[in-house]
């Protein structure tokens, strides 16, 4: 289930503006999403690849140069769809449950 | 106190303490693995090794913290996440696992073949093969042994396998060889392991000798040590032994036979006097050489105490490949001599007459002239005829018996030949060949050996003659010259005689269809025997 969501939350990070991939771990983080670094660098390799992405390279103060990434104009299309595939499952899941008698929510 | 290993990280040189060093690295090799089969693996590592370099940046303070401890290393992995969580989170990256990458336990059936340096008696050959057949090291060692008794052959496969099997050095290389994937989790279990074996090691000192001596098991060991090693040291000795001799058997032939020219033995007679010296001091060595270097082998194997030091190998190593190339140079000269052949034919007229007797003169017999009779003289022939039955083989005078027309007189053609650089000097040498042949009325006298001048070198000097002989005539053969004369069959012409023993000599004839028994078979009579007898005339 979380398939796709995890992509749809970096490229919605992303689209804010230029950012560090531990930045967007700490975004991550803050939204309870992921729990280790590791699996970030894949996703952003194939977003990058698909075009959705792509990256700069800047000097960092302390240590190796950064990779900052920003969004693409492939990458703000498909994220538009994402947003409304995301609405319209909300909305499926809210008339779905809607009028449920009050149990524990589900989980993530 | 730790010892520290220097790496460096996309272009940032960090110190890390060797135990983190050990952990750091499998993780990578971890996250490589995971990542191997895909295409943007080289990248998302490049990014990961960045990431990781950047963390320990942050973690280090110059002038208070500049090494990178277990303890850092171990809260970087946490945060980049064990390669079982990217496994587990990331599913949905699904172009990474079509490789069925996760399916398999990362090499864990894949053990290597090394010594265990943990458990051995000697070097470890049977604690590994123990690993990698998955069973206890005793029952290998037990087998060996039995093998051992029964024909030694336990011995020799325990070196082998010892030379074959490299020892396994790091705690990866003990995790390969028992079968344990690289992974960290693996890692950090030998790791502890580890330290609890050394924290045991200290405190349970008397433990262990306890242990030892009422492990019957262990006592039968140690008693096979003890007798390995005694039977090395017979091994040590007997070769030693060997060595010894050789040397002194091939310096006092070289004494005796060196480089005197009439008394050289048959390899040196090869060999152009000038380089017999340096021929032989050469060989010595490169014989010699490679016993030493196996009895220094033996000890450092049994003892493991190196026998001589590193520069002495070296040393010997190069007077060894010296010497080597040295008689390798003479071999190809002396090859070279060998090159070009030479036939030199002569033919010498007989007296005619309508019977021959054909004896020989036996060239080996000691006939001292009367101006020779001290008492050097005659022991260097004697050395010369030695020599010559050494070479029967080479000098012997060989031939064959030909048909010529009835009309024509009977002859005798010598040809000699001989090798050499070149032609000529082929030619020179066959011309130098000394053979006696004497006609005393209707008998013919042949030397058994022709002569090579003095000095000069055997170069497969040979000498064929060839008896022309008319038709009609016969011809009475002595016994001793039968093994001169290679196409007659005597066999059947002496049976022909009907003795009970082997007739001194054979009749033959000489006929238009070749030469023939003179003797007819006695008993059957009905069919031609003599065409039995008949040789193809040429």
């Amino acid at each position: 289930m979380r398939k796709g969501i995890l992509e749809y939350c970096i490229l919605s990070i992303i689209s804010r503006g230029e950012i560090y991939a531990s930045d967007i771990i700490g975004e991550l983080k803050k939204a309870r999403l992921l729990v280790v670094e590791g699996t970030l660098y894949p996703l952003l390799t194939r977003l990058k690849n698909n075009g959705l992405l792509s990256y700069v390279w800047k000097e960092s103060t302390s240590g190796p140069p950064r990779k900052y990434y920003q969004i693409t104009p492939a990458g703000t299309d498909v994220l538009n769809k994402l947003d409304s595939t995301w609405e319209e499952l909300v909305y499926a899941v809210q008339t779905a449950t809607a009028g449920r008698p009050e149990t524990t929510t589900g989980g993530e | 106190m730790n010892r520290t290993i220097i790496i460096n990280i996309n272009g940032i040189v960090f110190h890390i303490e060797e135990d983190a060093y050990d952990v750091l690295r499998s993780y990578m090799i971890e996250v490589k693995k995971h990542f191997g089969n895909t295409a943007d693996s080289h990248e998302i590592v490049g990014d990961i090794e960045n990431r990781i370099a950047e963390m320990f940046n942050d973690r280090i303070v110059q002038g208070k913290k500049e090494v990178i401890t277990m303890q850092d290393v171990n809260d970087v992995i946490a945060q980049m996440g064990k390669v079982s969580d990217f496994e587990t989170d990331g599913q949905d990256a699904e172009g990474y696992t079509t490789e069925g990458n996760y399916d398999n336990p990362p090499l864990s059936s894949e053990r290597k073949l090394m010594r265990d340096p943990d458990d051995k008696v000697f070097g470890g050959v049977c604690s590994g093969l123990g690993h990698y057949f998955n069973i206890e090291a005793r029952w290998v060692r037990l087998i060996l042994v039995l093998l051992f008794v029964f024909g030694g052959t336990g011995f020799l496969l325990y070196i082998i396998l010892w030379i074959v099997m490299p020892l396994a050095r790091t705690r990866a290389d003990r995790m390969a060889m028992r079968g344990e994937a690289p992974n960290l989790q693996n890692f950090k279990r030998s790791f502890q392991e580890e330290m609890e074996g050394l924290r045991s090691n200290f405190t349970g000192a008397e433990e262990g000798i306890r242990k030892g001596l009422n492990s019957a098991g262990n006592f039968l060991m140690r008693a096979f040590v003890v007798l390995v090693k005694v039977i090395g040291v017979v091994f040590i000795v007997g070769l030693c032994a060997g060595l010894i001799v050789l040397v002194i058997a091939i310096v006092a032939s070289f004494g005796f036979f060196g480089a005197d020219a009439d008394m050289a033995m048959f390899p040196l007679n090869v060999i152009q006097p000038d380089f017999r010296t340096p021929m032989l001091i050469s060989a010595l060595i490169v014989a010699v050489v490679p016993f030493i270097a196996l009895v220094a082998l033996i000890i450092r194997i049994l003892f493991n105490r190196s026998a001589m030091g590193q520069y002495t190998g070296f040393t010997l190593l190069i007077v060894w490949l010296v010497a080597a190339g040295f008689t390798t140079v003479y071999a190809t000269r002396t090859l070279n001599d060998f090159r070009e052949e030479s036939t030199v034919v002569e033919e010498q007229p007989l007296g005619l007459h309508p019977v021959y007797h054909l004896k020989r003169n036996d060239m080996t017999v000691i006939r001292l002239q009367e101006d020779s009779l001290d008492r050097v003289s005659s022991i260097r022939q004697r050395a010369v005829i030695r020599n010559r039955n050494i070479l029967d083989g080479q000098s012997r005078m060989r031939m064959r018996i030909v048909k010529v027309d009835s009309l024509q007189s009977p002859s005798l053609t010598y040809e000699y030949s001989a090798h050499g650089a070149t032609y000529e000097r082929a030619a020179e040498r066959a011309g130098e060949i000394d053979y006696d042949f004497q006609q005393q009325g209707d008998t013919l006298w042949f030397g058994s050996h022709f002569n090579i001048a003095n000095n000069d070198l055997m170069r497969d000097q040979q000498l064929h003659l060839k008896l022309n002989i008319p038709v009609g005539a016969h011809l009475i053969i002595d016994r001793d010259l039968q093994r001169h004369i290679y196409d007659l069959p005597f066999n059947q012409c002496e049976e022909n005689y009907g003795y009970s023993d082997r007739p001194d000599k054979t009749g033959w004839v000489m006929t238009v269809s070749g030469l023939k028994c003179a003797i007819t078979p006695p008993a059957p009579a009905d069919e031609s025997p003599t065409v039995i007898d008949t040789v193809p005339a040429n």
